[in-house]
């Protein structure tokens, strides 16, 4: 953990109860989110991006969710540990979240003035006016037109696209040091999901703030992220800036991902895609998890869990099979 | 807004017609017939049933005694056929007297039930939920006869109250605190009792509502954001949980008549729904048609108020 690290999660393992077992849907998630960084958590649904993301502002329902160990380091402070009154404080203060359904996040029945507000007058002594000017510039500022008259409408009233920028105006309403999105384009169409992931640059690029931004599409990871981590069945399985990502994939499944992109269709050639489908949490292949689906597999893979390997300059990848094969 | 109140005005009404007619149809299908009331009444001679019907146009075709009927009713004419008393004074009586006896229920019921539901959906699965739940499920399934009787031994034997009827017989030349407190007494326990079945009805309600309510992405949002718990479940959840409660509020209003005939029995309090049993014991159509058409009124006069309270607390519903 380097100086300039924000957050750190560690080992973060999160269970929930499923029938006779337990899912084991956060299995060992280790990540680093440094100061005015991007960073984009990557994988496929159901690998667990969710409950990692939640886990960080303790917004897990907990029952039925079990931190079943780890540790969440954010400037210095154990998450983990923290009284829930302190946890409070630091939610959306200092630690702001983006969600993946714009549609239901806001609440039917309160103005977009309302809750964008309350955002702030909760973390802030604010005076009516000056609590109004900030709205309106924080609606100014995610791009929103006729700032003034939006604030006395409803969610309903607003598009998908507006009112992710509505929650986009709140994670932003207390500057906070590190904004989460999970899958924030995700539920928009295609035209919308450009321009949010463009206001997503621009925030990024003009305030001081990091960025932990979740998703499965590497499309969006290459125009957006510096570091990369790429999750499978609730582990990291590589991690590394955007380039060792793109051009030097050291996993089976990143290749995999990568040889699936759209963009790298060659004419004539159908489209490939990861043969097999994610495991379910709660029936989990021993060994490397990646198995089942990998083309590299051998016998010692389904014995043994894999360790990360090192390849320097921070790109590590969780396949001891290819390491041993990388100079050959 | 204008535009509807004016539509829900004109389908109210025309409901209220089909209503009135059905309701009329009802009553003169039944089997038994007016006259048939007490054969063995030594007054009623064939002659005294044969003016009667006159005088009651009981021998011209139904539509013609139909337009009669309500000819009478809208003039305040009509009267009972048991005591000859005009029975939109007689309802009125016996409606001051259910009205204390409903607004007391009402404010137990509608008082007790949220505080109860919204704490069980929030510690649900603790000790105040699973008491809830039990004691819930016990007073639905008691009787309210049986609870009621149990209750009223128990006060007498125990406080020696008298709680029948609506004040103690006698009781006339003592001061006013004491017949306030007298008045209050006997108002206590059938209203109480009222309540119990509808707070352990109503208070599942509220949780069960309150609990989909805090599962919603926006309760997420809010802690999100670092509201306090009071905050996120009093305002945000809550006043997403109220919105079906308040199409129910409109629908109380009915209860006024229907609801306390077995309390009003067995506490022999003089109120509308004991005079609507015991009217079609007796076959006194007038009165029975009359409480028939009040409700009926009672009943769109709630759906309208809910649909216009609905208007006022849910944004998403305009006009
Ligand atoms: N409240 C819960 N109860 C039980 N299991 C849960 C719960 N929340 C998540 N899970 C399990 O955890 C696993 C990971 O879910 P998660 O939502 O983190 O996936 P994700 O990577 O965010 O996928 P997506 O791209 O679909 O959002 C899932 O398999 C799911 O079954
Ligand atoms: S460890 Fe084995 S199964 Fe896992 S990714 Fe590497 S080669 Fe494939
Ligand atoms: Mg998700």
């Amino acid at each position: 953990m380097t100086n300039d690290t924000l957050l750190s999660v560690k080992d973060l393992k999160v269970y929930f109860p499923a029938g006779d077992g337990i899912a084991r849907a956060v299995d060992g998630v280790s990540f680093e989110v440094r100061r005015d960084e991007t960073v984009c958590l990557v994988g496929e649904s159901g690998c667990g991006k969710t409950v990692s993301a939640l886990s960080i502002l303790r917004l897990n329902p907990v029952p039925p969710a079990e931190i079943a160990g780890g540790r969440i380091m954010f400037d210095g402070q154990s998450l983990l540990k923290l009284d829930e009154e302190s946890m409070r404080r630091l939610r959306g203060k200092h630690i702001a979240m983006v969600f993946q359904e714009p549609l239901t996040s806001l609440n039917p029945v309160f103005t977009i003035g309302d809750q964008i507000g309350e955002a702030v007058s909760i973390h802030e002594n604010i005076g009516t006016e000056a609590l109004h000017r900030r709205c309106v510039q924080l609606l100014k500022s995610v791009g929103m037109p006729f700032p003034e008259q939006r604030l006395k409408d409803y969610p309903h009233q607003l598009s998908g696209g507006q009112r992710q920028r509505v929650m986009i105006a709140m994670a932003l309403a207390c500057a906070p040091r590190l904004i989460i999105a999970d899958e924030p384009t995700t539920a928009l169409d295609v035209t919308v999901q450009a321009q949010i992931l463009q206001l997503f640059k621009s925030i990024q690029k003009k305030r001081s703030m990091s960025l932990l931004y979740i998703t499965h599409d590497l499309g969006v990871v290459a125009n957006i992220a510096d570091r990369v981590y790429v999750m499978y069945a609730g582990a990291i399985v590589e991690q590394g800036n955007t380039v060792q990502i793109f051009r030097h994939a050291c996993h089976p499944y990143t290749q995999g991902l990568l040889a699936s992109l759209p963009s790298r269709l060659k004419r004539g050639k159908r489209l490939y895609s990861i043969p097999g489908v994610v495991p379910n949490p709660a029936f989990k292949p021993k060994g490397c998890p990646f198995h089942p689906r990998c083309p590299y597999a051998e016998p010692v893979c389904r014995e043994e869990f894999p360790e990360m390997c090192d390849y320097g300059d921070g790109h590590l990848a969780r396949c001891p099979v290819l390491f041993d094969k990388r100079d050959l | 807004m204008i535009s509807f109140v004016g539509r829900s005005v004109v389908q109210k009404t025309i409901t209220l017609f089909f209503v009135s007619v059905v309701s009329f149809l009802i009553i003169h299908l039944a089997p038994g017939k007016p006259s048939q009331v007490d054969p063995l009444n030594p007054k009623f001679t064939p002659e005294m049933v044969e003016r009667f019907q006159k005088e009651f146009h009981l021998d011209k075709p139904l539509y013609v005694q139909y337009i009669y009927f309500y000819q009478d009713l809208f003039t305040g004419k009509t009267v009972s056929w048991k005591d000859n008393q005009s029975v939109l004074k007689k309802i009125w009586e016996r409606f001051l007297n259910s009205l204390p006896l409903f607004i007391v229920g009402t404010i137990f019921t509608w008082t007790l039930s949220f505080p109860v539901g919204i704490r069980s959906a929030i510690f649900r699965g603790r000790l105040f939920d699973r008491s809830a739940t039990f004691l819930s499920y016990l007073l639905i399934s008691i009787p309210g006869f049986f609870f009621a009787y149990i209750l009223i031994i128990f006060v007498v034997t125990r406080f020696h109250v008298p709680v029948i009827g609506m004040e103690t017989f006698g009781f006339v030349n003592a001061s006013l605190p004491h017949v306030i407190m007298d008045r209050i007494w006997h108002l206590l326990l059938p209203a109480g009792l009222g309540a119990t079945g509808g707070v352990a009805v109503l208070s599942r309600y509220v949780r069960s509502q309150m609990l989909e309510v805090e599962g919603q992405d926006y309760i997420r949002t809010a802690w999100a954001k670092g509201l306090p718990p009071e905050q996120v479940h009093y305002k945000h959840a809550l006043r997403n949980a109220l919105l079906p409660f308040v199409t129910m509020f409109g629908l109380i209003l009915p209860g006024l008549i229907g609801g306390s005939v077995i309390i009003e029995s067995i506490f022999s309090w003089p109120g509308m729904g004991r005079m609507a049993y015991e009217a079609i014991l007796a076959r006194d159509y007038p009165v029975i048609l009359t409480v028939n058409f009040v409700s009926a009124v009672l009943v769109l006069a709630g759906t309208f108020i809910s649909d216009l309270l609905y208007i006022v607390v849910d944004p998403r519903i305009r006009l």
